[in-house]
């Protein structure tokens, strides 16, 4: 268990930009395959993230779920000023789970939960034009998150996690006055929780409502670095420590599922991501000299529709398709090349293979296209570093896993 | 079901293959609707245009001049790459250095040969240079680019004397050749012109706290008649068929910023608020700033006057504040010869060329904005040439480099990079506190840029050539160097 938390965190080092904001939408190969429709539907482990209260709504067997996504996402910046096309460094990004499902008697279920539901990764050359607003941004995240569910009925269970969340930040930029660099690196922890409550009619029609709460992660030690520093700015430069909060967002999920025959599962699903939390990202030196980093970012609230279906022709195979429309929170004004986000359209494809009586074999494909944003500057916003110009995005991701049941 | 499965695999399968990377391509820069010509582009100017820094010039300067950094962006549409730029071998003498601070105050070396060329033009037997000479046949002259001439003022387009009194205009020539400026320019024979005078003007008449120079030779009149010669020189009027006379060759000319938008200006920004720190660390109020502010030639008036608000006070009257050199601060008070503080005292108070007073910033303000209401007139409306009043229409723009220079003021953002028009800090002026960083000149000739690629509209006041040519990345420019 140990080495396999061990493997999942180490996978976890390197995150992804996906998905509104920096939501990471790539939690499980089932519900990948399906659009992520799939707070309504339980199939296995992953439940404990997507649907606490559908964990105690599995059979009787114990579930563990492992899987890992290659993601590739791909950004081309188009310049206003210099009509010169920039390629943001092609970062591919392994976003990994656990999950562990196991039932205590007839009506309660405890699971466990580790994965990173948020995640950026943005590199640009250390050169290029807008050097001075970004060169590199990095947040992993890694949620673990014990859960209960107990089910109240023969149809309708309610459940519940701890979430423990840990941040770990790196944030570089060129200070262009003085061609001096800035690196800001820190790590931080917080705490939220997860929960759900799932229903079902005559083995038909399901029904799922999740909520996963925002976390705070206070930052008080990060570490900032500053290199190429003229001497006449030594001091007002040094390297030190910094203070900053950032506020991961709350997630609303509402969903919906229909057997519509022995073979076929229809799922449609809603979220609202409350991205209102994330107003500014402030960086305050320690030391007093040093001129403190204040960006807005004014996110605003943003909402998913995903559909998918999921085909069963017999025992051993099974195949998903499914579609979804994330809106971005990103609103115009605040493009910014360390997440050039915008409204993505996404199409999913995945199956399964069951091995044997104990192993089933998960597979995922996302294709998504980043609506084109434009971004506009105001050079007279003195406080406002930005550059203005063309974002385009495609994300390609393959995602494989594996369900143990015992 | 089925099918709709397949389809969807087959799709997203599809996109993977073709479409891993984002198509986003680069527009293709054109000369526009208007299809310049700019196969000889020739520059004129005074320093910006020679690309002055620092108190100098030197080779790595002049390529940073504005004109050369548009002649590299010409060249995408269809313009040589060869740019002709007189350059130097060696730097011209005591160019400034920042050597580092001392109580916030920056330390600077150098900038005398800066200041005698200044006040070489009101100073006759000053004698500087020669330079070394760059042209040594008409022929190299004429196939310059870059006629950038620091020190060129307005009133010696058709000087002959320019050649003796300038010797960084004396080194553009060849041994035997005694043309004036406007002559050359006519026969540099340009494709595409750029034109940006007056600054001169406004540096040596302020510089000097009004004692050099004089405010009438930058009078609107003066200059709507002297540059109006020079652009029909550069733009060579024709007479067409219907009688009616035209520009054949396109240009752009650069209006005018205020003179409390150089750096020079702005060394304190409220003169009372120093005066009051002097009073706090004096522990008394009585303590002043005074200034004489009698006028050159001095007629006999003194006019000594505390200082105000909006008076400029210069780095020559900065530095000497407070001075008590005894041969220079020694005072006979009741009969006594005690050392009086030098500024801070009626008796020995700042004089004429230490301090821009607030009527002679008024007097340049007023004729900077006449100057540059007067472009407009001149390009479009002048009565000169009489036969056409509007000749240049549609072959010379006006660049709004005022407008420039408004932003600065206010301070801008430019890709996370900020600039202002303070010294130093700013990263837009160099250390003379008037010239332009390698930066401040991408700035200018981004706003040259802009106004090329406006379109072409029938309302004067807009008119572009409609061309799309990039604009040049500030930042990749050297920044301020910091020591």
């Amino acid at each position: 268990m140990k080495k396999i938390l061990l493997a999942v965190y180490l996978a976890s080092a390197a995150f992804l930009v996906q998905a509104g904001g920096f939501q990471v939408n790539t939690q499980g190969q089932k519900a990948l395959g399906m659009g992520g429709a799939f707070t309504a539907y339980n199939k296995d482990a992953s439940a404990a993230y997507f649907n606490p209260g559908a964990m105690a709504m599995l059979d009787s067997g114990r579930y563990l779920s492992v899987g890992s996504t290659l993601l590739m996402p791909r950004t081309k910046f188009l310049s206003n000023r210099t009509n010169a096309v920039t390629e943001m460094e092609g970062q591919n990004f392994f976003p990994s789970y656990l999950y562990v499902a196991v039932p205590l008697n007839e009506k309660i279920s405890v699971g466990l939960s580790v994965n990173s539901p948020f995640g950026l990764g943005t590199k640009w050359d250390d050169n290029w034009e807008g050097n001075a607003v970004t060169q590199e941004a990095n947040l992993k995240t890694f949620y673990v998150q014990p859960t209960v569910s107990y089910r109240f009925t023969q149809n309708f269970s309610f459940g519940a996690g701890l979430v423990y969340a840990y941040g770990d930040v790196l944030v570089r930029r060129r200070i262009g006055e003085f061609n001096s660099d800035v690196k800001l690196t820190g790590q931080a922890s917080g705490f939220g929780y997860n929960a759900g409550i799932f229903g079902k009619v005559k083995d038909e029609v399901f029904f799922g409502i999740t909520y996963r709460s925002g976390v705070k992660f206070n930052l008080d030690k990060g570490q900032a670095t500053f290199t190429n520093v003229p001497a006449s700015l030594s001091e007002r430069f040094p390297n030190q420590n910094f203070k900053s909060e950032l506020e991961l967002p709350s997630t609303l999920s509402v969903g919906f599922s229909n057997r519509i025959n022995s073979k076929t599962v229809l799922s449609f699903e809603f979220n609202l991501t409350g991205w209102s939390s994330y107003d500014s990202l402030n960086f305050n030196f320690e030391n007093q000299a040093t001129p403190d980093s204040r960006s807005g970012r004014r996110y605003e609230d943003a909402m998913s529709f995903r559909v998918g279906s999921e085909y069963t022709p017999n025992g051993k195979f099974a195949f998903r398709a499914g579609a979804f429309y994330d809106e971005t929170p990103v609103r115009d004004e605040y493009i910014s090349p360390d997440l050039p986000d915008g409204g993505r359209l996404g199409l999913t494809a995945g199956a399964s293979y069951r091995i044997s009586e104990r192993f089933e074999l998960d597979a995922a494909y996302v294709f998504e296209k980043v609506s084109e944003r434009r971004a506009t500057t105001d050079i007279s916003k003195v406080d406002i570093s930005s550059i203005a110009g063309t974002y385009r995005t495609l994300v390609n991701g393959i995602g494989l896993g594996l369900n143990y049941k015992f | 079901m089925k099918r709709i499965l397949y389809l969807l695999t087959g799709i997203a399968l599809t996109g993977l293959v073709n479409a891993c990377k984002p198509d986003l391509e680069a527009p293709a820069a054109s000369a526009g609707d208007a299809k310049l010509d700019f196969s000889k582009y020739a520059a004129f100017g005074d320093y910006h245009t020679a690309g002055y820094m620092n108190g100098g010039v030197s080779r790595e300067s002049q390529q940073y001049a504005y004109p050369n950094i548009l002649a590299q962006q010409f060249a995408l549409i269809g313009g040589p790459t060869q740019f002709n730029q007189p350059y130097f071998n060696s730097p011209t003498p005591s160019v400034m250095e920042l050597k580092g601070f001392e109580n916030g105050q920056p330390v600077i070396t150098g900038g005398e040969e800066m200041m005698k060329f200044i006040y070489s033009g009101c100073n006759p037997s000053t004698q500087l240079g020669p330079y070394e000479r760059y042209s040594n046949s008409n022929e190299e002259t004429n196939a310059l680019q870059n006629f950038g001439v620091p020190g060129l003022k307005i009133n010696q387009f058709k000087q002959t004397s320019l050649n003796a009194g300038n010797p960084f205009y004396q080194r553009l020539l060849a041994p035997s050749d005694n043309s004036t400026y406007q002559a050359i320019a006519a026969r540099s024979n340009p494709t595409f012109f750029t034109l940006w005078v007056g600054i001169s003007d406004i540096i040596s008449y302020a510089s000097s706290g009004g004692t050099c120079g004089n405010i009438n030779q930058l009078h609107e009149t003066t200059y709507k008649n002297e540059v109006a010669g020079l652009l029909d020189s550069l733009s060579r009027i024709r007479k067409q068929e219907n009688n009616k006379f035209a520009s054949t060759r396109p240009g752009v000319i650069l209006n005018l910023p205020s003179v409390k938008q150089f750096a020079f200006a702005r060394l304190v920004p409220d003169p009372t608020i120093l005066q009051k720190k002097i009073q706090q660390e004096n522990n008394n109020s009585e303590i002043f700033i005074w200034v004489d502010k009698k006028r050159t030639p001095f007629v006999g008036v003194r006019d000594v006057v505390k200082i105000s608000f909006d008076d400029v006070l210069l780095a020559k009257g900065l530095k000497n504040l407070n001075r008590r050199d005894p041969a220079l601060d020694t005072r006979n008070v009741n009969g006594v010869d005690v050392i009086v503080p030098h500024g801070l005292s009626e008796l020995n108070p700042l004089t004429n060329e230490e301090v821009l007073d607030a009527t002679e910033v008024g007097e340049l303000d007023t004729r900077t904005s006449k100057i540059n209401t007067n472009i407009k007139e001149l390009l479009y409306n002048t009565v000169v040439p009489a036969a056409n009043p509007t000749a240049y229409s549609k072959k010379v723009i006006i660049a709004d480099v005022k407008g420039l220079f408004d932003q600065l003021q206010r301070g801008i953002n430019y890709n996370g990079t900020k600039f202002s028009l303070d010294p130093i800090t700013g990263g837009f002026y160099s250390l003379d506190n008037f010239s332009l960083t390698p930066r401040g000149q991408a700035l200018v000739a981004n706003c040259i840029i802009q106004a090329l690629n406006s379109p072409v509209v029938t309302n004067p006041d807009a008119t572009g050539f409609g061309t799309k040519i990039p604009e040049v990345n500030v930042n990749a420019y050297p920044a301020f160097k910091l020591p």
